[in-house]
């Protein structure tokens, strides 16, 4: 996590999104929740992200099917 | 096709999404929402579908709809990344009046928003979807 002046920023994808959805933040707005999609390697994950930390909670939301196509 | 989800909101039980994909099939919509709470990891069904037919005032029911009508000039069709196109921009916004009484809110009344509706005993909707954000991908 980058602390600037105004911002800071939060990884959230260790490769360049493909598409990305925001949440918002958590009712307590300790949180931020993100969707986002990756092509290559296929990654599709929920992600809540501390504000504080940047400590990351995902949850893999690959379609089961791919798990278990040939 | 890739299955991607996209998160809609955070709410007290969770962050709400749907699973939405590049290359739909026309009409294989499911507009339920999931809820994914981040604390326990478990993933359910909301209870709320995705109104993506547009937006509906949670009181009387009414919908803004946005649609093309070959009554009027539309624009050619849109080619995006990792989409199967979108239909030519949308022309008119059709307001649908509702069957549904209008009554004071109650304490009891479903939660909704201006993007959701409940659809109780209908998980799945049949109309066509007609997606209220160009460029986005539709649901599946």
């Amino acid at each position: 996590m980058q602390a600037g002046t105004c911002c800071e920023t939060l990884k959230f994808a260790d490769h360049a999104a493909t598409q990305a959805s925001l949440a918002g933040f958590s009712p307590d707005s300790q949180q931020v929740a993100v969707a986002y999609f990756v092509d290559e390697p296929y990654t599709a994950e929920l992600v809540a992200l501390d504000l504080d930390s940047g400590e990351a909670t995902r949850y893999d939301a690959v379609p089961s099917v791919r798990l278990t196509a040939a | 096709m890739i299955e991607y989800p996209v998160a809609e909101s955070w709410q007290a039980d969770g962050v709400n999404f749907y699973t939405a994909c590049t290359y739909c099939v026309e009409n294989s919509v499911d507009y339920s929402l999931l809820v994914w709470n981040p604390a326990t990891g478990d993933v359910a069904p909301s209870g709320l579908t995705l109104n993506g037919l547009g937006d509906a005032l949670p009181l009387t029911g009414e919908q803004l709809t946005p649609q093309q009508s070959a009554l009027y000039p539309t624009g050619e069709r849109i080619e995006v990344p990792h989409s199967d196109g979108l239909p030519g921009s949308y022309n008119v916004i059709v307001l649908t009046a509702s069957a549904r009484p209008k009554a004071a809110p109650s304490s009891t009344s479903t939660r909704t928003t201006s993007s959701f509706q409940r659809r109780a005993g209908s998980p799945t909707a049949t109309a066509s979807w007609l997606s209220p954000f160009p460029g986005r991908a539709r649901p599946c």
